[in-house]
Protein backbone atom coordinates (compact mmCIF):
# COMPACT_ATOMS: atom_id res chain seq x y z
CA UNK A 1 0.00 0.00 0.00
CA UNK A 2 2.84 2.70 1.19
CA UNK A 3 4.73 0.98 -1.81
CA UNK A 4 2.21 2.21 -4.47
CA UNK A 5 1.40 5.40 -2.83
CA UNK A 6 5.08 6.35 -3.10
CA UNK A 7 5.52 5.75 -7.08
CA UNK A 8 2.58 7.43 -7.60
CA UNK A 9 3.98 10.71 -6.09
CA UNK A 10 7.20 9.97 -7.47
CA UNK A 11 5.97 9.27 -10.74
CA UNK A 12 3.50 12.53 -10.71
CA UNK A 13 6.30 14.03 -9.48
CA UNK A 14 8.39 12.69 -12.44
CA UNK A 15 5.70 14.22 -15.03
CA UNK A 16 5.26 17.77 -13.41
CA UNK A 17 9.37 18.02 -13.08
CA UNK A 18 9.78 17.43 -16.55
CA UNK A 19 6.68 19.84 -17.85
CA UNK A 20 8.29 22.09 -15.69
CA UNK A 21 11.48 22.35 -17.27
CA UNK A 22 10.05 21.61 -20.99
CA UNK A 23 7.62 25.12 -20.00
CA UNK A 24 11.08 26.68 -18.76
CA UNK A 25 13.10 26.11 -21.71
CA UNK A 26 10.02 26.74 -24.02
CA UNK A 27 9.69 30.27 -22.42
CA UNK A 28 13.40 30.93 -23.39
CA UNK A 29 13.30 29.70 -26.93
CA UNK A 30 10.50 31.87 -27.63
CA UNK A 31 12.19 34.98 -26.03
CA UNK A 32 15.12 34.30 -27.97
CA UNK A 33 12.85 34.03 -31.17
CA UNK A 34 11.20 36.77 -30.10
CA UNK A 35 14.67 39.06 -29.71
CA UNK A 36 15.22 37.74 -32.86
CA UNK A 37 12.31 38.82 -34.97
CA UNK A 38 12.66 42.20 -33.17
CA UNK A 39 15.71 42.74 -34.13
CA UNK A 40 14.74 42.29 -37.55
CA UNK A 41 12.04 44.56 -37.41
CA UNK A 42 14.72 47.26 -36.08
CA UNK A 43 16.99 46.12 -38.59
CA UNK A 44 14.41 47.16 -41.60
CA UNK A 45 13.39 50.67 -39.29
CA UNK A 46 16.92 51.40 -39.43
CA UNK A 47 17.37 51.36 -43.47
CA UNK A 48 14.22 52.84 -43.96
CA UNK A 49 15.15 55.51 -41.55
CA UNK A 50 19.03 56.06 -43.53
CA UNK A 51 16.73 56.13 -46.58
CA UNK A 52 14.24 58.94 -45.68
CA UNK A 53 17.59 60.83 -44.07
CA UNK A 54 19.36 60.52 -47.27
CA UNK A 55 16.21 61.78 -49.26
CA UNK A 56 16.22 64.97 -46.72
CA UNK A 57 20.30 65.19 -46.98
CA UNK A 58 19.72 65.47 -50.62
CA UNK A 59 17.11 67.78 -50.67
CA UNK A 60 18.95 70.17 -48.03
CA UNK A 61 22.28 70.04 -49.44
CA UNK A 62 22.25 69.13 -52.31
CA UNK A 63 24.37 66.25 -51.94
CA UNK A 64 25.60 64.90 -55.23
CA UNK A 65 27.09 61.63 -54.47
CA UNK A 66 26.93 59.09 -56.85
CA UNK A 67 25.78 56.47 -54.50
CA UNK A 68 23.34 58.10 -52.68
CA UNK A 69 21.43 59.29 -55.85
CA UNK A 70 21.15 55.69 -56.78
CA UNK A 71 20.20 54.59 -53.47
CA UNK A 72 17.59 57.42 -53.69
CA UNK A 73 16.10 56.66 -56.93
CA UNK A 74 16.10 52.83 -55.74
CA UNK A 75 13.67 54.29 -52.78
CA UNK A 76 11.15 55.39 -55.04
CA UNK A 77 11.00 52.14 -57.17
CA UNK A 78 9.77 49.53 -55.03
CA UNK A 79 11.12 46.71 -57.86
CA UNK A 80 14.79 47.34 -57.09
CA UNK A 81 16.43 45.59 -54.87
CA UNK A 82 19.71 46.55 -54.53
CA UNK A 83 19.65 48.34 -51.59
CA UNK A 84 18.65 45.69 -49.53
CA UNK A 85 22.41 45.28 -49.07
CA UNK A 86 22.85 48.43 -47.85
CA UNK A 87 26.70 49.05 -47.11
CA UNK A 88 27.48 49.29 -43.58
CA UNK A 89 30.15 52.26 -44.74
CA UNK A 90 26.86 54.28 -46.01
CA UNK A 91 25.04 53.80 -43.23
CA UNK A 92 28.15 55.10 -41.59
CA UNK A 93 28.61 58.37 -43.05
CA UNK A 94 24.60 58.52 -42.89
CA UNK A 95 24.47 58.61 -39.49
CA UNK A 96 27.04 61.43 -39.40
CA UNK A 97 25.02 63.16 -41.03
CA UNK A 98 22.19 62.76 -38.42
CA UNK A 99 24.60 63.77 -35.93
CA UNK A 100 25.67 67.11 -37.32
CA UNK A 101 21.71 67.64 -37.77
CA UNK A 102 21.26 66.84 -34.27
CA UNK A 103 24.28 68.72 -33.33
CA UNK A 104 22.98 72.20 -35.11
CA UNK A 105 19.21 72.13 -33.30
CA UNK A 106 17.58 71.18 -36.39
CA UNK A 107 16.74 67.39 -35.58
CA UNK A 108 13.18 68.44 -34.40
CA UNK A 109 12.66 70.72 -37.66
CA UNK A 110 14.44 68.22 -40.21
CA UNK A 111 11.78 65.64 -38.37
CA UNK A 112 8.61 67.44 -39.29
CA UNK A 113 9.87 67.23 -42.67
CA UNK A 114 10.52 63.58 -43.26
CA UNK A 115 8.46 61.74 -45.37
CA UNK A 116 6.50 59.10 -43.76
CA UNK A 117 5.39 57.65 -46.62
CA UNK A 118 8.55 56.79 -47.76
CA UNK A 119 9.91 55.26 -44.56
CA UNK A 120 6.29 53.07 -44.16
CA UNK A 121 7.40 52.09 -47.65
CA UNK A 122 11.14 51.41 -47.60
CA UNK A 123 9.87 49.31 -44.11
CA UNK A 124 7.41 47.40 -45.00
CA UNK A 125 9.16 46.35 -47.95
CA UNK A 126 11.83 45.44 -46.01
CA UNK A 127 9.77 43.73 -44.07
CA UNK A 128 9.01 41.84 -46.72
CA UNK A 129 12.44 41.22 -48.37
CA UNK A 130 13.56 39.96 -44.15
CA UNK A 131 10.87 37.32 -44.52
CA UNK A 132 9.00 38.85 -41.96
CA UNK A 133 4.92 39.10 -42.83
CA UNK A 134 2.88 40.94 -39.86
CA UNK A 135 -0.40 41.17 -40.30
CA UNK A 136 0.13 45.18 -39.20
CA UNK A 137 3.30 47.16 -39.22
CA UNK A 138 3.49 50.55 -38.77
CA UNK A 139 6.20 53.50 -38.45
CA UNK A 140 5.11 56.86 -36.53
CA UNK A 141 7.14 59.58 -35.05
CA UNK A 142 8.59 59.69 -31.55
CA UNK A 143 5.71 62.34 -30.51
CA UNK A 144 2.54 60.15 -31.92
CA UNK A 145 1.75 56.76 -30.37
CA UNK A 146 -1.42 54.38 -31.41
CA UNK A 147 -4.15 54.93 -28.74
CA UNK A 148 -5.31 51.06 -28.86
CA UNK A 149 -2.13 48.74 -29.15
CA UNK A 150 -3.53 45.60 -27.99
CA UNK A 151 -2.16 42.88 -29.77
CA UNK A 152 0.81 44.57 -30.86
CA UNK A 153 4.48 44.98 -30.72
CA UNK A 154 5.35 48.49 -29.45
CA UNK A 155 9.38 49.10 -30.59
CA UNK A 156 10.46 52.16 -29.79
CA UNK A 157 13.36 53.21 -31.93
CA UNK A 158 16.47 54.89 -30.75
CA UNK A 159 19.81 55.84 -31.73
CA UNK A 160 22.95 57.52 -29.77
CA UNK A 161 22.46 54.69 -27.18
CA UNK A 162 18.98 54.98 -26.21
CA UNK A 163 19.64 59.15 -26.44
CA UNK A 164 17.56 59.79 -29.80
CA UNK A 165 13.90 58.54 -30.04
CA UNK A 166 13.39 58.15 -33.24
CA UNK A 167 10.52 56.35 -34.56
CA UNK A 168 7.63 54.72 -32.63
CA UNK A 169 6.87 51.02 -34.47
CA UNK A 170 3.93 49.00 -33.70
CA UNK A 171 3.62 45.81 -35.50
CA UNK A 172 1.23 43.04 -35.05
CA UNK A 173 2.53 40.72 -31.92
CA UNK A 174 4.00 37.53 -34.33
CA UNK A 175 3.21 34.99 -30.92
CA UNK A 176 1.22 33.10 -33.30
CA UNK A 177 4.63 33.42 -35.97
CA UNK A 178 7.28 32.34 -33.30
CA UNK A 179 5.27 29.72 -32.42
CA UNK A 180 5.38 28.26 -35.95
CA UNK A 181 8.70 28.13 -35.90
CA UNK A 182 8.90 26.56 -32.76
CA UNK A 183 6.30 24.21 -33.67
CA UNK A 184 8.91 20.96 -34.62
CA UNK A 185 10.01 21.21 -30.74
CA UNK A 186 6.60 21.67 -28.95
CA UNK A 187 5.04 18.89 -31.07
CA UNK A 188 8.19 16.66 -30.47
CA UNK A 189 7.97 17.77 -26.46
CA UNK A 190 4.25 17.51 -26.46
CA UNK A 191 4.90 13.79 -27.91
CA UNK A 192 7.39 12.55 -25.57
CA UNK A 193 5.28 14.19 -23.05
CA UNK A 194 2.44 12.00 -23.82
CA UNK A 195 4.82 9.35 -24.17
CA UNK A 196 5.91 9.36 -20.72
CA UNK A 197 2.39 10.38 -19.16
CA UNK A 198 0.74 7.29 -20.84
CA UNK A 199 3.52 4.44 -20.18
CA UNK A 200 3.59 6.10 -16.17
CA UNK A 201 -0.10 5.60 -16.54
CA UNK A 202 0.10 2.61 -17.78
CA UNK A 203 2.65 1.19 -15.06
CA UNK A 204 0.00 2.64 -12.34
CA UNK A 205 -2.31 0.93 -13.97
CA UNK A 206 -0.73 -2.37 -13.56
CA UNK A 207 0.58 -1.82 -10.28
CA UNK A 208 -3.25 -1.13 -9.60
CA UNK A 209 -4.38 -3.95 -10.94
CA UNK A 210 -1.50 -6.02 -9.27
CA UNK A 211 -3.05 -4.42 -6.21
CA UNK A 212 -6.65 -5.05 -6.81
CA UNK A 213 -5.77 -8.77 -7.64
CA UNK A 214 -3.39 -9.19 -4.49
CA UNK A 215 -6.15 -7.62 -2.19
CA UNK A 216 -8.62 -9.92 -4.20
CA UNK A 217 -6.43 -12.64 -3.06
CA UNK A 218 -6.12 -11.98 0.27
CA UNK A 219 -10.24 -11.65 0.57
CA UNK A 220 -10.65 -14.69 -1.06
CA UNK A 221 -8.11 -16.65 1.25
CA UNK A 222 -9.81 -14.55 4.51
CA UNK A 223 -13.70 -15.52 3.17
CA UNK A 224 -12.27 -19.16 2.27
CA UNK A 225 -10.60 -19.92 5.38
CA UNK A 226 -13.47 -18.44 7.46
CA UNK A 227 -16.07 -20.66 5.31
CA UNK A 228 -14.36 -24.02 5.40
CA UNK A 229 -12.99 -23.54 8.88
CA UNK A 230 -16.73 -22.89 10.40
CA UNK A 231 -18.26 -26.05 8.83
CA UNK A 232 -15.38 -27.94 10.10
CA UNK A 233 -15.47 -26.82 13.47
CA UNK A 234 -19.25 -27.86 13.60
CA UNK A 235 -18.92 -31.14 12.25
CA UNK A 236 -15.71 -31.56 14.19
CA UNK A 237 -17.51 -30.52 17.50
CA UNK A 238 -20.09 -32.53 16.98
CA UNK A 239 -18.49 -35.64 16.03
CA UNK A 240 -16.21 -34.86 19.00
CA UNK A 241 -19.36 -34.67 21.57
CA UNK A 242 -21.19 -38.04 20.24
CA UNK A 243 -17.57 -39.97 20.96
CA UNK A 244 -17.32 -38.27 24.58
CA UNK A 245 -20.52 -38.09 25.64
CA UNK A 246 -21.93 -41.24 23.64
CA UNK A 247 -25.23 -42.26 24.77
CA UNK A 248 -26.89 -44.76 23.14
CA UNK A 249 -30.50 -44.70 24.71
CA UNK A 250 -30.67 -40.85 23.21
CA UNK A 251 -31.08 -41.88 19.81
CA UNK A 252 -32.85 -37.97 19.06
CA UNK A 253 -29.53 -37.05 19.58
CA UNK A 254 -27.61 -39.24 17.62
CA UNK A 255 -29.48 -38.80 15.35
CA UNK A 256 -29.31 -34.82 15.11
CA UNK A 257 -25.84 -34.79 15.63
CA UNK A 258 -25.10 -37.05 12.70
CA UNK A 259 -27.25 -35.23 10.80
CA UNK A 260 -25.03 -32.00 11.80
CA UNK A 261 -22.20 -34.17 10.48
CA UNK A 262 -23.69 -35.12 7.35
CA UNK A 263 -24.95 -31.42 6.69
CA UNK A 264 -21.57 -29.38 6.88
CA UNK A 265 -19.56 -32.97 5.15
CA UNK A 266 -21.61 -31.88 1.76
CA UNK A 267 -21.27 -28.28 2.40
CA UNK A 268 -17.94 -28.86 2.37
CA UNK A 269 -17.51 -30.98 -0.49
CA UNK A 270 -19.26 -28.38 -2.67
CA UNK A 271 -17.30 -25.52 -1.79
CA UNK A 272 -14.52 -27.55 -2.76
CA UNK A 273 -15.68 -28.45 -5.93
CA UNK A 274 -16.38 -24.81 -6.44
CA UNK A 275 -13.10 -23.84 -5.64
CA UNK A 276 -11.78 -26.35 -7.58
CA UNK A 277 -13.58 -26.04 -10.90
CA UNK A 278 -12.91 -21.94 -10.88
CA UNK A 279 -8.95 -22.66 -11.15
CA UNK A 280 -10.09 -25.31 -13.91
CA UNK A 281 -11.68 -22.00 -15.50
CA UNK A 282 -8.13 -21.36 -16.59
CA UNK A 283 -7.94 -23.40 -19.22
CA UNK A 284 -10.14 -21.50 -21.55
CA UNK A 285 -7.84 -18.58 -20.93
CA UNK A 286 -4.51 -20.44 -21.34
CA UNK A 287 -2.25 -19.25 -23.68
CA UNK A 288 0.23 -22.06 -24.50
CA UNK A 289 3.88 -21.42 -25.87
CA UNK A 290 4.11 -24.10 -28.86
CA UNK A 291 7.43 -24.52 -30.33
CA UNK A 292 9.27 -27.55 -31.49
CA UNK A 293 10.21 -29.82 -28.53
CA UNK A 294 12.48 -33.07 -28.73
CA UNK A 295 10.07 -35.95 -27.37
CA UNK A 296 12.29 -38.57 -26.20
CA UNK A 297 14.27 -36.28 -23.37
CA UNK A 298 10.64 -34.94 -22.03
CA UNK A 299 9.58 -38.54 -21.73
CA UNK A 300 13.11 -39.57 -20.26
CA UNK A 301 12.59 -36.66 -17.84
CA UNK A 302 9.22 -37.71 -16.48
CA UNK A 303 9.40 -41.37 -16.93
CA UNK A 304 12.60 -41.17 -14.20
CA UNK A 305 10.66 -38.76 -11.81
CA UNK A 306 7.50 -40.62 -11.54
CA UNK A 307 9.60 -44.16 -11.15
CA UNK A 308 11.56 -42.53 -8.57
CA UNK A 309 7.99 -41.12 -6.86
CA UNK A 310 6.68 -45.02 -6.94
CA UNK A 311 6.46 -46.58 -4.17
CA UNK A 312 6.67 -50.02 -5.98
CA UNK A 313 8.72 -51.37 -8.56
CA UNK A 314 7.84 -49.30 -11.92
CA UNK A 315 9.30 -50.92 -15.66
CA UNK A 316 9.29 -48.36 -18.29
CA UNK A 317 10.27 -48.80 -21.60
CA UNK A 318 10.71 -46.17 -24.13
CA UNK A 319 10.87 -46.58 -27.40
CA UNK A 320 10.90 -42.94 -29.28
CA UNK A 321 13.33 -42.45 -32.25
CA UNK A 322 15.95 -39.66 -31.28
CA UNK A 323 15.39 -36.48 -32.33
CA UNK A 324 11.92 -36.76 -32.69
CA UNK A 325 10.64 -33.41 -32.90
CA UNK A 326 7.01 -32.38 -31.92
CA UNK A 327 5.01 -28.90 -31.74
CA UNK A 328 3.96 -28.21 -28.14
CA UNK A 329 4.48 -26.74 -25.14
CA UNK A 330 7.23 -28.40 -23.63
CA UNK A 331 6.08 -27.76 -19.99
CA UNK A 332 2.48 -29.15 -20.96
CA UNK A 333 3.90 -32.03 -22.85
CA UNK A 334 5.69 -32.73 -19.77
CA UNK A 335 3.11 -32.67 -17.49
CA UNK A 336 0.57 -34.70 -19.88
CA UNK A 337 3.12 -37.24 -19.55
CA UNK A 338 3.44 -37.27 -15.78
CA UNK A 339 -0.41 -37.21 -15.72
CA UNK A 340 -0.48 -40.55 -17.81
CA UNK A 341 2.39 -42.41 -16.48
CA UNK A 342 1.34 -41.30 -13.25
CA UNK A 343 -2.33 -42.91 -13.51
CA UNK A 344 -0.44 -45.76 -15.19
CA UNK A 345 1.29 -46.24 -11.65
CA UNK A 346 -1.12 -45.67 -9.38
CA UNK A 347 -4.04 -47.77 -11.11
CA UNK A 348 -1.64 -51.41 -11.24
CA UNK A 349 -0.82 -54.41 -8.57
CA UNK A 350 2.34 -54.53 -7.06
CA UNK A 351 4.41 -53.89 -9.84
CA UNK A 352 3.71 -52.00 -13.46
CA UNK A 353 5.36 -52.16 -16.59
CA UNK A 354 4.67 -49.42 -18.79
CA UNK A 355 5.87 -48.90 -22.58
CA UNK A 356 6.34 -45.40 -24.03
CA UNK A 357 6.19 -45.56 -28.11
CA UNK A 358 6.30 -42.77 -30.65
CA UNK A 359 6.50 -41.62 -34.04
CA UNK A 360 5.52 -38.78 -36.23
CA UNK A 361 2.05 -39.29 -35.92
CA UNK A 362 1.42 -40.20 -32.25
CA UNK A 363 2.63 -41.51 -28.96
CA UNK A 364 1.09 -44.35 -27.08
CA UNK A 365 1.70 -45.30 -23.58
CA UNK A 366 0.64 -48.33 -22.27
CA UNK A 367 0.61 -50.01 -19.04
CA UNK A 368 -0.39 -53.53 -17.17
CA UNK A 369 -2.08 -52.41 -14.63
CA UNK A 370 -5.68 -53.14 -13.43
CA UNK A 371 -7.63 -51.28 -16.79
CA UNK A 372 -10.69 -49.06 -16.65
CA UNK A 373 -14.18 -51.03 -17.16
CA UNK A 374 -15.81 -50.49 -20.51
CA UNK A 375 -19.04 -48.56 -18.80
CA UNK A 376 -16.48 -46.01 -17.31
CA UNK A 377 -14.46 -45.56 -20.46
CA UNK A 378 -16.34 -42.73 -21.81
CA UNK A 379 -15.96 -40.99 -18.82
CA UNK A 380 -13.06 -40.95 -17.82
CA UNK A 381 -11.67 -37.24 -19.42
CA UNK A 382 -14.86 -35.63 -17.55
CA UNK A 383 -13.65 -33.03 -14.88
CA UNK A 384 -13.85 -34.18 -11.34
CA UNK A 385 -14.68 -37.77 -12.34
CA UNK A 386 -13.44 -40.67 -10.80
CA UNK A 387 -13.67 -44.57 -11.01
CA UNK A 388 -14.97 -44.90 -7.51
CA UNK A 389 -15.03 -49.04 -7.55
CA UNK A 390 -13.21 -51.12 -5.22
CA UNK A 391 -9.76 -50.46 -3.85
CA UNK A 392 -8.98 -47.86 -6.41
CA UNK A 393 -10.71 -45.24 -4.26
CA UNK A 394 -7.65 -45.21 -1.90
CA UNK A 395 -5.52 -44.12 -5.03
CA UNK A 396 -6.78 -40.58 -3.83
CA UNK A 397 -6.75 -37.51 -6.51
CA UNK A 398 -9.28 -34.78 -7.41
CA UNK A 399 -10.28 -36.40 -10.51
CA UNK A 400 -8.63 -33.85 -12.43
CA UNK A 401 -5.82 -35.30 -14.15
CA UNK A 402 -6.85 -36.40 -17.52
CA UNK A 403 -9.94 -33.34 -17.53
CA UNK A 404 -5.96 -31.41 -17.83
CA UNK A 405 -4.39 -34.22 -20.37
CA UNK A 406 -7.85 -33.69 -22.67
CA UNK A 407 -7.63 -29.86 -22.13
CA UNK A 408 -4.25 -29.44 -23.03
CA UNK A 409 -4.20 -32.10 -26.08
CA UNK A 410 -7.26 -30.25 -27.10
CA UNK A 411 -5.30 -26.81 -27.17
CA UNK A 412 -2.19 -27.81 -28.88
CA UNK A 413 -4.96 -29.51 -31.64
CA UNK A 414 -4.53 -32.88 -30.96
CA UNK A 415 -6.59 -35.97 -29.87
CA UNK A 416 -6.44 -38.16 -27.00
CA UNK A 417 -8.19 -42.01 -27.30
CA UNK A 418 -8.23 -44.63 -24.48
CA UNK A 419 -8.58 -48.61 -24.80
CA UNK A 420 -8.43 -50.72 -21.85
CA UNK A 421 -9.15 -54.47 -20.85
CA UNK A 422 -10.01 -55.11 -17.11
CA UNK A 423 -7.27 -56.68 -15.59
CA UNK A 424 -4.89 -56.81 -18.85
CA UNK A 425 -4.16 -52.81 -18.62
CA UNK A 426 -4.54 -49.62 -20.46
CA UNK A 427 -3.20 -48.02 -23.48
CA UNK A 428 -3.82 -44.13 -23.97
CA UNK A 429 -2.65 -42.98 -28.29
CA UNK A 430 -2.14 -38.94 -28.36
CA UNK A 431 -2.63 -38.20 -32.14
CA UNK A 432 -0.23 -35.83 -32.86
CA UNK A 433 -3.34 -34.11 -35.08
CA UNK A 434 -6.94 -34.04 -34.60
CA UNK A 435 -9.09 -36.80 -36.30
CA UNK A 436 -10.83 -33.71 -38.26
CA UNK A 437 -7.27 -32.60 -39.71
CA UNK A 438 -6.38 -36.54 -40.93
CA UNK B 1 -23.44 -26.52 44.92
CA UNK B 2 -23.88 -23.53 42.99
CA UNK B 3 -22.83 -24.68 39.07
CA UNK B 4 -20.40 -22.34 37.91
CA UNK B 5 -21.73 -20.45 35.21
CA UNK B 6 -20.58 -19.87 31.48
CA UNK B 7 -21.92 -17.40 28.72
CA UNK B 8 -20.94 -18.64 25.42
CA UNK B 9 -20.68 -16.14 22.26
CA UNK B 10 -20.93 -17.87 18.99
CA UNK B 11 -22.80 -16.95 16.00
CA UNK B 12 -23.48 -20.06 14.21
CA UNK B 13 -26.44 -21.47 16.18
CA UNK B 14 -25.55 -25.42 15.07
CA UNK B 15 -22.05 -25.27 17.07
CA UNK B 16 -23.47 -23.02 19.57
CA UNK B 17 -25.87 -25.81 20.36
CA UNK B 18 -23.51 -28.42 20.65
CA UNK B 19 -21.01 -26.59 22.56
CA UNK B 20 -23.63 -26.18 24.93
CA UNK B 21 -24.88 -29.44 24.99
CA UNK B 22 -21.30 -30.39 25.81
CA UNK B 23 -20.87 -27.85 28.74
CA UNK B 24 -23.73 -28.69 29.98
CA UNK B 25 -23.13 -32.48 29.91
CA UNK B 26 -19.93 -31.27 31.85
CA UNK B 27 -21.95 -29.56 34.71
CA UNK B 28 -22.23 -25.82 33.94
CA UNK B 29 -24.29 -23.64 33.67
CA UNK B 30 -24.41 -21.87 29.80
CA UNK B 31 -26.28 -19.28 28.36
CA UNK B 32 -25.60 -18.49 24.50
CA UNK B 33 -25.53 -15.53 23.02
CA UNK B 34 -25.05 -15.04 19.02
CA UNK B 35 -22.95 -12.06 19.08
CA UNK B 36 -20.31 -9.82 20.65
CA UNK B 37 -23.19 -7.23 21.25
CA UNK B 38 -25.83 -9.31 22.59
CA UNK B 39 -22.81 -11.26 24.87
CA UNK B 40 -21.86 -7.77 25.99
CA UNK B 41 -25.70 -6.82 26.94
CA UNK B 42 -25.50 -11.00 28.78
CA UNK B 43 -22.66 -10.41 30.29
CA UNK B 44 -24.11 -7.10 32.35
CA UNK B 45 -26.95 -9.35 33.22
CA UNK B 46 -25.87 -12.67 34.16
CA UNK B 47 -22.55 -12.03 35.69
CA UNK B 48 -21.06 -15.08 33.86
CA UNK B 49 -18.19 -16.71 35.54
CA UNK B 50 -16.10 -17.91 32.42
CA UNK B 51 -17.02 -16.54 29.31
CA UNK B 52 -16.27 -18.84 25.75
CA UNK B 53 -16.46 -16.69 22.89
CA UNK B 54 -15.78 -16.58 18.85
CA UNK B 55 -13.56 -14.31 17.88
CA UNK B 56 -14.57 -13.79 13.93
CA UNK B 57 -18.98 -12.65 14.60
CA UNK B 58 -21.51 -10.03 13.54
CA UNK B 59 -21.87 -6.78 14.55
CA UNK B 60 -19.32 -7.39 17.35
CA UNK B 61 -16.24 -9.47 17.48
CA UNK B 62 -14.97 -11.23 19.88
CA UNK B 63 -11.55 -9.35 20.35
CA UNK B 64 -13.84 -6.45 20.86
CA UNK B 65 -16.41 -7.61 23.11
CA UNK B 66 -13.94 -9.15 25.54
CA UNK B 67 -12.16 -5.45 25.23
CA UNK B 68 -15.18 -3.82 26.38
CA UNK B 69 -16.06 -6.14 29.03
CA UNK B 70 -12.44 -6.01 31.26
CA UNK B 71 -13.17 -2.39 30.57
CA UNK B 72 -16.49 -2.33 32.62
CA UNK B 73 -15.66 -5.51 35.27
CA UNK B 74 -13.77 -3.72 37.63
CA UNK B 75 -13.05 -7.31 39.67
CA UNK B 76 -11.57 -8.60 36.85
CA UNK B 77 -13.03 -11.81 38.44
CA UNK B 78 -14.42 -12.74 34.97
CA UNK B 79 -11.73 -15.31 32.62
CA UNK B 80 -12.31 -14.77 29.14
CA UNK B 81 -10.77 -16.98 26.36
CA UNK B 82 -11.13 -17.34 22.60
CA UNK B 83 -12.62 -20.95 21.19
CA UNK B 84 -11.52 -21.76 17.98
CA UNK B 85 -12.51 -25.51 17.89
CA UNK B 86 -9.55 -28.21 16.53
CA UNK B 87 -7.41 -25.70 14.68
CA UNK B 88 -5.94 -24.38 17.93
CA UNK B 89 -5.07 -27.30 19.79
Amino acid sequence: MKKFKTITIVCLSAIAIMIAANAWFMHRLYDTYKQQYIDKVESCVRQADIISWISIAQSTYNVDDSKLNLILTLTGDTTETEWYDYPDVDRKMVEELISAFAAQGEYDQQMKGKNFTIIDNVFRRQLDYAGLHPDYAVVLPPDSTLSDDSGLWHIKFTIDQGNTHLYNVYISSLGTEVLKQMSGIIATSAMILILMGFLIWYLLHWVGRLRTIEQMKDDFTHNMTHELKTPVAVAYSAADSMLRYYDQSDEARNKQFLKIIMQRLSFLSGMIENILSMSMERFKTMKLNIEPVAIKPVVEDVSGMMGLKADKPVDINIDIPDNLPVRADSLHLGNILSNLIDNAIKYSGDSVNINIKADDRSIIIADNGIGIEKGNLPYIFDKFYRVTSGDRYEAGGYGLGLFYVKQIVELLGWSIDVTSKPGQGTRFTIKFKSDEER
Amino acid sequence: MKKDKILLVEDDSTLSFIIQDALTREGFDVECAPNGEAGLKMFGKSAPDVIVADVMMPKMDGFEMVRLISKADFTRRTGAFPHRPHSSR
